[in-house]
């Protein structure tokens, strides 16, 4: 109301009159400049207004409100399973793409392992030196001292 | 009166217009019984046609697995693009924006689109811009698919990462994702599986805009073999090896397990890529051509340890009995004469088996019998179909024994058991013969090959269900003690007679030689068929081999014998089979591993021809080659037949010129070649 009236105020005389107003009664006619128009304003207290209980509004109230809590629940229990099952399956399908995907990276991955690890390419790797040696061009280190020792001490 | 005129006849037009409009309402209404009620199943049948599309899903195709359980084929699922050109507004625009994502000539895929655009009859024919997209290939193209009609559809590849190894045992696929060749063409049915169905709605410029599963695909079975990956690519190598060093034009190795009939490896020359989807001329017909199975062969010499083995299982010969070998000419009245490389006086039937003399086993044939021959031939299998699972499979030539009438020529001639016994008008695959030394090698069990050794079905949960393995039990056909005095025999003949190019460092060996000379267009060739079959350890076997070179002009001891080292060497070593030998090779055949291929190969040749025991001395007590100029054909072929001169002709007339000249002994192995003309 502070706002309207200040408003109105700066309209009609500016601060001046305003403040002068403060001290006047508050119901009373103003001008709103240039403007044949009359705007009546009066503050109305009604903090000593009682208020009077009715218990039928209230139990309505409350009866409305429990009506609607339970029909929310009972939409909800009834939508719920659906909306499980619609959730449960849509992840479900999710998963099963998920492991077919996964399934064929394994099968790919196979594959690759397969390739490098056949005859034909472990060769490769290993060069034209990888031959199994002849028995003749076996040579046998001769044993340490500690293997010798080793064995001595077992007998 | 004027006005109630004109009111009368606005009320008669105004009933009139109702009446058509009323009329025409109930025509529309009428039409419209019909089309929602009376032909409601008809047109709803035909708006699905149009609007619910369906493409196949294909189904992944099993896996075909090594004995180490690693794929030796098997199935990854991918993405295909593909366009419909009729629905391409522009194709050079097209292709500008598209091939460059799929690395493709852009000028060539617009040349493409327009004469595609312009043959297309129906809006259903797709072009496919691409196979197996890359994950960047796809995501950009599902861009540009809002913007052009580009459709992407599930795709499947077959890999085989072994590459050439056991080409011709895996096989191969074609386009449209049947096997035709090797396992993928004989368990196609199995490894195929059932391709599924997805159904999608789509409006009439086929956007899509809902698809459902109508039938899930099911997988094709998995596979596993009895292949040895190792043992198959060392077969395929030494097969070639052998090959390049005899001159031979083709040939196969088998290695089995005689105690089960697994085949551990199958190699065949020439073979061929199974990742190549457009072949040459000659891969494609290396593709479907497997010698071990397919091609049967004369088994020459090698048929006589079926023979020998006859004359001892049926008791008419004990391995110290004696057989008069005839000296090299085995002349009977009335019929051609029998001759022998080497002139053998009389030789004990294991010397018969040992010095391979065809004299000896005919008479060891004539002894016994063509019925008896025939019933042991049956034994060990000549003229039946293994059963192994590769495609058209040979029974070999095994002509009936019994004649059904006098008219019949397909069955034996009163000398037919004279010569199949030692491995003439008798063909077998080398599959076969692997099957009958089998019977020697593990105590007188017909085995039957294989190499399924087992199956699977995939779930769509990612396990694997096992499916029974249907194989023939091993069946007795021999006594223990005959096929186990025969494998004594034929270590002999690795030791001692025609094999010795096939001992294997570190362990004991048998086997037998065989050479079929060629006969084609009415000539003899001077090539062979040369082959090798053999087990090791003697004692208790654990693989056969057998080695088999066509059109060579080396003997079997030469040529397949080393190939039989190598390979029966590599497969001891990686099925980790204890040595029964010393290691260090016997003071006789060291040099046959220091020297180079080429010599040994000339030594074992040199070694086969040269005649051996009591009765032969080399080269020297060979025939003395006659003078045959100036002497009709007929003159000159008496003379030789007389002589055992083995004799090549050329042209008719009179003997003009000859090779070697007159007074030549003739070396082992050497032909006289006699040239023939009218004029002189």
């Amino acid at each position: 109301m502070s706002g309207l009236e200040a408003l109105l105020d700066w309209f009609a005389a500016g601060k001046e009159a305003a403040a002068e107003r403060q001290l006047e009664c508050d119901a009373r006619l103003r001008t709103l400049p240039r403007e044949e128009i009359f705007l009546y304003v009066k503050p109305i207290d009604n903090s000593r207004v009682p208020c009077v209980a009715h218990r039928g509004e209230v139990m309505s109230w409350v009866m409305t409100a429990v009506v609607v809590v339970l029909g929310a629940m009972a939409l909800t229990a009834a939508i719920l399973p659906s909306m499980s099952s619609l959730t449960t399956s849509h992840r479900l399908e999710s998963l099963k793409q998920e492991r077919a995907e996964l399934l064929n990276e394994l099968r790919e991955l196979r594959s690759q392992e397969a390739g490098l690890r056949s005859a034909e390419q472990l060769e490769q790797y290993a060069g034209e030196r990888f031959v199994a040696p002849a028995p003749k061009s076996l040579v046998f280190a001769p044993p340490t001292k500690s293997t010798v020792a080793a064995l001595e001490a077992r007998e | 009166m004027n006005y109630q005129h004109d009111r009368q006849q606005s009320l008669r037009r105004a009933r009139i217009a109702a009446g058509i409009l009323g009329l025409m309402t109930l025509a529309v209404l009428v039409r419209l019984f019909e089309l929602q009620v009376l032909r409601h199943a008809e047109y709803v049948e035909t708006a699905q046609r149009q609007q619910i599309h369906e493409v196949t899903v294909p189904a992944l195709r099993g896996e075909v697995l090594a004995r180490d359980g690693y794929p030796l084929a098997i199935s990854v699922r991918t993405e295909s693009a593909v366009v419909n050109p009729r629905q391409v507004q522009n194709p050079e625009f097209f292709a500008e924006v598209v091939a460059p994502v799929l690395g493709l000539e852009a000028r060539q895929l617009a040349a493409v689109l327009k004469e595609k655009k312009l043959g297309a009859r129906r809006s259903s024919q797709y072009y496919r811009l691409a196979q197996h997209l890359t994950p960047d290939q796809r995501r950009r193209l599902r861009a540009l698919g809002h913007t052009f009609p580009i459709h992407i559809i599930p795709d499947m590849r077959r890999d085989y990462p072994n590459g050439l190894t056991g080409a011709h045992v895996v096989g191969a696929i074609d386009a449209g994702g049947d096997g035709n060749a090797g396992v993928e063409q004989k368990l196609n049915g199995e490894l195929k599986g059932r391709p599924g169905r997805l159904a999608f709605l789509a409006g009439a410029r086929m956007d899509r805009y809902l698809s459902w599963t109508k039938e899930e695909s099911i997988s094709g079975m998995n596979v596993k073999l009895s292949i040895d990956r190792v043992i198959q690519y060392d077969a395929e190598r030494f097969l070639a090896e052998g090959i390049r060093e005899s001159s031979a034009e083709s040939g196969t190795v088998v290695v089995m397990d005689p105690r089960n009939g697994e085949i551990l490896a199958l190699a065949n020359y020439p073979t061929f890529d199974p990742r190549r989807t457009t072949p040459t001329p000659a891969e494609a017909a290396a593709r479907h051509t497997n010698i071990a199975v397919q091609i049967p062969c004369e088994p020459g010499s090698v048929m006589k340890m079926i023979t020998v083995t006859m004359g001892l299982d049926t008791g008419l010969f004990r391995p110290e009995s004696l057989i008069y070998c005839e000296n090299g000419a085995f002349p009977r009245p009335g019929r051609r004469a029998i001759h022998d490389v080497h002139r053998y006086g009389t030789l004990d039937v294991s010397g018969v088996l040992i010095k391979s003399s065809n004299i000896g086993v005919a008479k060891i044939s004539l002894a016994a019998g063509p019925a008896k021959l025939y019933d042991y031939l049956k034994k060990f299998g000549i003229g039946d179909r293994t059963g192994i699972e590769l495609p058209a499979e040979s029974r070999g030539i095994l002509r009936p024994q019994a004649c059904r009438d006098s008219r019949d020529r397909n069955c034996w001639t009163p000398t037919s058991h004279e010569y199949i016994a030692f491995g003439h008008e008798v063909s077998a695959t080398a599959v076969q013969l692997a099957r009958a030394v089998s019977v020697i090698a593990n105590g007188g069990l017909l085995v039957q090959p294989h190499l399924v050794t087992g199956r699977s079905r995939p779930t769509p949960e990612g396990r694997e269900v096992p499916e029974p393995v249907r194989i023939e039990p091993p069946r007795r056909v021999l006594r223990p003690e005959t096929a186990f005095t025969v494998r004594r025999i034929m270590e002999r003949v690795v030791e001692e007679g025609t094999g010795k190019a096939a001992r294997i460092p570190g362990y004991s060996a048998g086997g037998k030689t065989g050479s079929a000379e060629i006969f084609e267009n009415g000539h003899w060739l001077n090539r062979h068929n040369s082959s090798f079959i053999g087990f090791a350890p003697v004692a208790n076997p654990r693989i056969v081999v057998v080695v088999t070179l066509n059109r060579t002009p080396k003997l079997g001891g030469a040529s397949a014998a080393p190939v039989f080292r190598q390979v029966a060497g590599t497969a001891l070593r990686v099925l980790q089979v204890p040595m029964d030998q010393p290691e260090t090779v016997p003071e006789g055949s060291k040099p046959e591993e220091t020297k180079p291929p080429v010599l040994l190969a000339k030594m074992a040749e040199e070694q086969e021809e040269a005649p051996a025991g009591p009765v032969q001395t080399p080269a020297l007590v060979g025939p003395r080659v006659p003078d045959f100029r100036g002497r009709p054909l007929v003159a000159v072929l008496r003379e030789a037949a007389s002589m055992g001169l083995p004799l090549e002709t050329m042209g008719r007339g009179k003997a003009r010129a000859q090779s070697p000249p007159p007074g030549t002994i003739l070396a082992p192995g050497m032909r006289v070649q006699v040239r023939f003309s009218v004029t002189p």
